[in-house]
């Protein structure tokens, strides 16, 4: 195996982006630091030795690997807070002027706002403050406010990690309670503001369509906003489902897939059509706020889309892990404190390889209108995120495989609907209400099934694994060619 | 082919929809207009009117449906929560309340009330006229201008009619309470239903009680009570539930750190014979104002 890696480029090049993500994950549990020198230090040892011993190939690969991890340690040691960060002066009152960096995070008891600090009175003080604030006066994104608050480190809160959470935001302090007032706006990055004008008109669409929870679902399935659920929410997490509302690679494929049936119907060439496909994805990326997880998203949902429809990819393994580099590269923190991140990958990987195995394995079973094709998919989405599920929220839901057969046919639907009511809301508002009218049915339709999955005492059971035994299950499904091989030798052997 | 058709033949469904409700629209003439939105509303008539205590946490708002249709929020509860209860008790084609009643601007009661008349169509806000020197009340004020809806400040004792049914705002009527507080300005009213009447009393406190049984002690006998400041023993005092002796009270209530609602207030309002309903345990309580006064939980 070792030589296969060492004569393959692109193996090496995947055993390159595995040390990358090895450095990254072990960096990252361990939480240390060290100077910037040593980094620099190490990469010139390594460096000089790749040269010297560039004909012997094991040793090549043995220091490329090193030099990887080099480059992880870095990356993430450039990602601390800098010296001048404004969380030097925590348990300290400041004053500051700062732009709203983030589209504000609005949630039913109040809005989340990250900004970027400009003037400090104390000194010298730059990075990221988070706050909560009051539902009104809104503040938007691009908009210059003069804050005075006491500076607080995040800390871990029980189970959650806030620290961490606020850190995936490249955010390092929050504000106690904040005193603010508005002194210029529009000091944001152009695109991002004309993106978050329309979808802030999409959003106030919405809210005149439907009355909530209706209305924040439309618009978690539409760009995955999903603050208003309320006791939605935590129905939608016992029976499994919450991942319609997320913009996750799902979403992606299906307009993905609408797509390509108006495409075919229009007669387009594949090649075109890739590039149709491909350049609507980006425009609903942008659309949905551009943030990590949804290009992530957008990223999946094409990874499936191409690799079920449009032909097959020789190895969407390496463009995964590709993914996931350059995702890592651009914050090391999702590696191990984003479950987003790191159920995204599994559920993508589930889908293009798991997908395919259970379809041999069932393949006596006919298609029913569809369903088999919904079981296959969810029960191997299941299968590849379960250890992480249960790592992350300790808990199991018994019955997401039928909650999800019986709600995801009409997801499409919805979506669809949604989007033209959203549209036409701007054209003729009557008939914006009359599409409406037919989404609340498929809307109330999945909250009914939703719900009466949800009241059932064993619904969701709780049940945590340590770290351990996930990594010992995806060993498990990787090798499990080798485990089987492996076994059925003993076997063998024993029966002689 | 076939299920291009399909798809062409939905569309086209639609399309003509559209037209025919364009046209429908088109046609009627202002009169004819108001005529049409009132037959609707006949279609919706219930049989009595509807009050509905929502749970919204740790504050107070009550949505309530008139026989002949006509809509009244009572406050909107501390933040957006207030637009998933409304979700639960309003019809999915309704996004529209005709009166907004403030009671005083405690968050507890205003929080939610940007967000409502942010989503709703508002016609009439009726306030009880209290300045306040912070953000959210000047916001507040700007969106009830953006909404262009009636804005009324109740300053003397008055009646509103709804189709027979009738408000009867009896505070802030002018008078001086011995303690001035925020609490003590809420706007108090009687609902008269029939032969049945609702007392809703905003954040009332022991003083405004004995201001009222003073001047109208005749009138606060009343079946229903949203008991005053979510069952806090600063109100509902002895002498002033004597004279209320409600059948139902109805403490709206929340997880909070007040130690609301008292036992003591909770104990004084069962001793009188009659039921007490929280918000908090009942997710929500639905009364409506019949012969019996039916009681039920907001499905």
């Amino acid at each position: 195996m070792l030589q296969k890696i060492i004569n393959s480029k692109s193996k090496t090049f995947l055993a390159f982006c595995f040390c990358f993500l090895f450095g990254t994950a072990f960096i990252s549990i361990l939480d240390f630091s060290f100077d910037f020198v040593f980094i620099y230090f190490g990469i010139f040892v390594i460096a000089s030795f790749l040269i010297i011993f560039w004909k012997n190939k094991f040793f090549r690969l043995v220091s490329l690997c090193i030099l990887a991890i080099l480059f992880a340690f870095g990356r993430y040691i450039l990602f601390l807070p800098s010296e001048k960060n404004i969380s030097n002066y925590a348990e300290e009152k400041v004053r500051f002027t700062a732009v709203v960096i983030q589209e504000p995070d609005i949630r039913m008891d109040g809005v989340r706002y990250i900004v970027d600090v400009k003037n400090l009175d104390k000194g010298v003080g730059e990075g990221r403050v988070y706050f909560k604030f009051a539902l009104y006066p809104r503040y938007e994104y691009g908009d210059e406010l003069d804050v005075y608050c006491q500076i607080k480190k995040p800390e871990q809160i029980e189970d959650f990690r806030f620290d961490k959470y606020l850190a995936l935001k490249k955010t390092f302090a929050f504000c106690g309670v904040p005193q603010i007032r508005k002194i210029g706006e529009n000091k944001g990055n152009f695109l991002m503001s004309s993106v978050l004008i329309v979808k802030n008109s999409f959003a106030q669409k919405i809210n005149r369509l439907w009355h909530e929870p209706n209305a924040s679902f439309v618009a978690g399935l539409l760009y995955g906003y999903r603050g208003g659920l309320g006791e939605l929410q935590e129905d939608f997490n016992t029976t499994g489902v919450t991942h319609i509302v997320a913009i996750s690679g799902y979403n992606i494929a299906i307009i993905g897939a609408i797509f390509i049936v108006i495409l075919s119907f229009l007669r387009v060439p594949r090649k075109k059509a890739f590039w149709v496909i491909f350049s609507g994805i980006s425009i609903f990326v942008l659309f949905a706020g551009a943030s990590a997880s949804v290009v992530r998203a957008g990223i999946m949902g094409l990874l499936v889309l191409f690799a079920k429809q449009l032909g097959r990819m020789s190895h969407p393994i390496n463009l995964l892990i590709f993914t996931a580099v350059a995702m890592v590269l651009h914050s090391p923190y999702v590696l191990i404190w984003d479950a987003g991140f790191q159920l995204s990958f599994v559920a993508t990987a589930g889908l293009i390889y798991l997908t395919p195995k259970l379809e041999i394995l069932t393949e006596k079973i006919p298609e029913f209108f569809g369903v088999k094709k919904i079981f296959l998919e969810t029960l191997s989405a299941i299968i590849a995120t379960l250890p992480l599920v249960l790592y992350h929220f300790g808990r199991f839901s018994v019955v997401a495989l039928p909650t999800n057969i019986l709600i995801l046919w009409i997801i499409p639907f919805i979506m669809l609907m949604g989007f033209l009511s959203v549209v036409s809301a701007f054209i003729f508002f009557p008939l914006a209400q009359l599409l409406s009218w037919i989404t609340w049915f498929a809307l109330e339709y999945v909250i009914l099934i939703v719900k009466w999955f949800a009241d059932f005492s064993f619904a969701s059971i709780n049940l945590s694994v340590p770290a351990v035994a996930v990594v010992l299950f995806y060993m498990c499904l990787i090798f499990y060619k080798q485990i089987y091989n492996f076994l059925e030798v003993k076997w063998l052997k024993f029966r002689i | 082919m076939k299920k291009v058709f399909i798809i062409l033949v939905i569309i086209l469904v639609i399309v003509l929809t559209g037209l025919f409700v364009f046209k429908i629209k088109n046609n009627f003439s202002e009169e004819a207009k108001a005529k049409e939105t009132k037959e609707e509303v006949k279609i919706a008539i219930m049989t009595a009117t509807e009050l509905n205590f929502l749970d919204i946490g740790q504050g107070d708002s009550t949505f309530i449906e008139f026989k002949n249709g006509e809509q009244i929020l009572v406050d909107c509860g501390k933040d957006a929560k207030v637009l998933e209860e409304l979700g639960r008790v309003m019809d999915f084609r309704d996004k529209s309340i005709d009166y907004l009643i403030v009671t005083h601007p405690d968050n507890d009661h205003y929080g939610g009330c940007i967000d409502v008349l942010e989503r709703f169509e508002i016609a009439n806000v009726i306030y009880n006229g209290q300045q306040k020197n912070e953000d959210f009340y000047n916001e507040f004020l700007d969106y009830i201008e953006k909404e262009n809806a009636n804005f009324k400040i109740i300053k003397t004792e008055e009646k509103l009619d709804f189709g027979g049914d009738t408000i009867d705002f009896i505070f802030p009527d002018g008078g001086v309470v011995s303690n001035p507080s925020d609490n003590n300005s809420s706007i108090v009213f009687i609902l008269e239903s029939g032969d049945k009447k609702a007392l809703f009393t905003g954040d009332m406190e022991e003083e405004l009680e004995a201001y009222l049984i003073a001047k109208f002690s005749d009138k606060l006998d009343v079946d229903i009570l949203k008991v005053g400041h979510h069952g806090s023993d600063s109100s509902s005092s002895q002498n002033f539930v004597d004279i209320v002796s409600p059948f139902y009270s109805v403490i709206p209530v929340g997880k909070n750190k007040y130690g609301h609602p008292s036992l003591r207030v909770i104990r004084r309002l069962e001793r009188l014979g009659g039921e007490v309903l929280r918000t908090d345990l009942l997710h929500g309580v639905k009364i409506l104002m019949d012969e019996n006064l039916s009681m039920s939980q907001i499905q």
